[in-house]
């Protein structure tokens, strides 16, 4: 009986247990595929500046509504939860962060934002993200418990740290301006929105509904106009009265504020 | 049974002489192994990237120490990096410029080496963006070592200058090859510098909670840490000295790692600086900014070494500098400078002296070998 037991046992093992087992692995490994469609898709930000229309590079000379000389010498933001608006009203954020650095030379930067794709495919009809670090990860910062090769990590953030309100910079322009037209561009002005209600959303809404599939890069391309930042619905700005924007509240919150206009959707 | 018990022995015999000859021989593919060397990440500091392909080890540090202070790296066996970068001095130079070999003398002052592995490019003007490429280039500098590499690898290799020290044995327990090369020459001394850690001033101790800073070591931390300038003509300005925006605090580094203009003069012909490397003309005049660790300690400052104490550097801060295309936007230049009191002048060094980490420059396993 033992005997007759076991080996049926044995039968049973090989001829039913076993293939359901390989079924079974077969059909998780199987749903495990299903991975490549949670795959994220990525959505790229190519922004490029211009001054009143015309393209420009950091470090070419333009001119201000008064017609004085001003020379952008250094342009950076945080750009945050780029976020698509489903046909059905619904927000999806990437939930992710980069750095636009306009480094010398060169009239735009890619900001790369991954979606973590949860239905096989978006079909969106708006954009929007934001301009600066969220304030959940802008209050007590400590930049060096992020890897290096993150945007808010020491390395990452150089430049972009404010350790005495222990939060990052919203954005940074910086440049120098002439006092009167044809003078030497001498003055410095600095324009460092930083903190929480400097934060700023710009939205856009696409030209025509758009899909958005997982492993697919999606590059959207934008315009900074840096004439309208100074210059912009929200009002002027005199350059060569800001010095260090700290000290002119009223300014850089009029600064923010006019992103609204200076960045648009080119396609 | 006999043949049995023979057959064992000698079986027993061959694999110990197999064991044995695989000792002998470090070769990579034959069981070599180096102790791998963990860096302790002192509190509030960022995690250090360590190149895949220069791990640290046990032994690769040691010979990169070995090499850092070994002579036969210059053409006339005078001088070795050590040489130029004395632990006293926080591994810079006492002197405005280094003596090369023959007595020549270099361009720029030669830089504190601290805490090199959280640095993203070295020399005054970034041209290296390794810590590997940068140990590269005083060997062959005609002002510094002027050696070619093929020489010292020889040198090293055949130990004809009888120092004693068997390096191809030392290369082989580092990198598992007796065979001696100019990278693995720059990687043992990248890895014994990215050891070269401070992080126990008594600035680092008061950030710990261990001690406390004095009343005027804290002022001087606050107006490091405040806009510089009166707002009444200095918009923003906070009176402070305006020291945050490029000796950045994050990750207690002190530096923002970039490049900056910082007033010293108003052409750039004798010392061009970061446009040499990056070819902007807006990079003209702009050299790397140097952590403020040790700075007590590294005399004289800046790029040229133009300034022989912490009181003629803050002073040249006071006065705003010297304006020109490339100025940095936050030097005081157009109102007047910082406009500090002698007693926040005071501050300021007290504060920079709470900088100065002796456990560092004391540290036995930086020292001499030889």
């Amino acid at each position: 009986m033992q005997l007759y037991s076991y080996t049926n046992m044995q039968h049973n093992f090989r001829h039913i247990v076993l293939p359901i087992a390989i079924i079974s692995i077969f059909f998780i490994v199987g749903c495990n595929g299903c991975g490549e469609n949670t795959s994220p898709a990525v959505v790229g930000l190519n922004t490029q500046i211009t001054w009143g229309g015309e393209k420009i590079a950091i470090g070419d000379t333009v001119i201000d509504f008064a017609g004085r000389q001003v020379r952008p010498e250094k342009l950076i933001c945080y750009i945050s939860n780029i976020s698509l608006r489903q046909v059905d009203g619904n927000w999806i954020s990437s939930e992710s962060l980069d750095r636009l650095d306009f480094m010398p030379n060169s009239d735009f930067v890619d900001g790369v934002f991954p979606f973590e794709m949860i239905e096989e495919t978006y079909v969106f009809d708006s954009i929007r993200f934001s301009v600066g670090v969220p304030e959940e990860l802008n209050t007590d910062v400590v930049p060096s418990n992020y890897p290096n090769d993150h945007p808010l990590g020491v390395v990452g953030s150089a430049d972009m740290h404010w350790p005495m309100m222990s939060t990052y910079f919203t954005m940074k322009l910086e440049g120098k301006v002439a006092d009167i037209p044809g003078e030497e561009i001498i003055t410095p002005f600095a324009m460092h929105p930083a903190t929480n209600p400097l934060y700023r959303t710009l939205s856009f809404e696409l030209p025509e509904t758009m899909a958005l599939y997982p492993n697919e890069i999606r590059n959207y391309q934008f315009n900074l106009d840096l004439e309208k930042t100074i210059n912009g619905n929200a009002g002027i700005i005199n350059l060569n009265e800001i010095g260090h924007s700290m000290g002119n509240v009223e300014n850089t919150v009029r600064f923010v504020d006019n992103l609204s206009t200076a960045w648009t959707l080119i396609e | 049974m006999m043949i049995r018990c023979t057959s064992k022995y000698l079986l027993t015999i061959i694999i110990s002489l197999m064991v044995l000859a695989i000792g002998c021989d470090c070769g990579k593919d034959q069981g070599w192994e180096a102790t791998p060397y963990t860096i302790q990440i002192p509190t509030f500091f960022p995690p250090m990237d360590i190149p895949p392909d220069n791990p640290m080890t046990v032994e690769g540090i040691k010979l990169g120490r070995l090499l850092f202070w070994e002579k036969a790296l210059s053409l006339d066996h005078s001088i070795s990096c050590g040489s130029c970068h004395s632990s006293e001095a926080s591994f810079s130079d006492p002197n405005q410029f280094s003596e090369g070999i023959n007595g020549t003398l270099g361009d720029r002052n030669a830089s504190a080496l601290i805490n090199l592995g959280w640095s993203t490019s070295f020399f005054w003007d970034g041209r290296a963006e390794t810590l590997e490429e940068q140990a590269r280039a005083p060997v062959v500098h005609p002002l510094e070592m002027n050696v070619q590499w093929e020489t010292v690898v020889d040198r090293l290799q055949n130990d004809d200058f009888n120092n004693g020290l068997d390096y191809p044995q030392l290369f082989c327990d580092a990198f598992g090859t007796h065979d001696i090369t100019e990278n693995l020459s720059v990687k043992a001394i990248a890895q014994f510098m990215r050891t070269l850690i401070s992080s126990d001033s008594k600035f680092d101790k008061w950030r710990r909670g261990e001690t406390e800073l004095s009343d005027l070591e804290y002022l001087g931390y606050q107006l490091f840490l405040r806009e510089g300038g009166d707002p009444e003509v200095s918009p923003g300005g906070e009176f402070g000295a305006d020291c945050f925006h490029c000796h950045g605090e994050a990750g207690l580094q002190f530096s923002d790692y970039l490049f900056h203009n910082n007033g010293l003069d108003a052409h750039f012909e004798n010392d061009p600086g970061r446009v040499d490397v990056t070819g902007w003309v807006l990079d003209s005049g702009k050299f790397k900014t140097p952590t403020l660790r040790n700075v007590a300690l590294s005399a004289p400052f800046m790029h040229d070494g133009r300034f022989a104490s912490l009181e003629e550097v803050i002073e040249h801060y006071n006065t705003g500098g010297v304006p020109s295309t490339t100025i940095d936007t936050f030097m005081k230049y157009t109102t007047g400078g910082l406009e500090l009191a002698p007693q926040q002048k005071d501050a300021l060094i007290a504060f920079l002296n709470a900088l100065t980490d002796t456990t560092f420059t004391e540290n036995p396993d930086f020292q001499d070998p030889h």
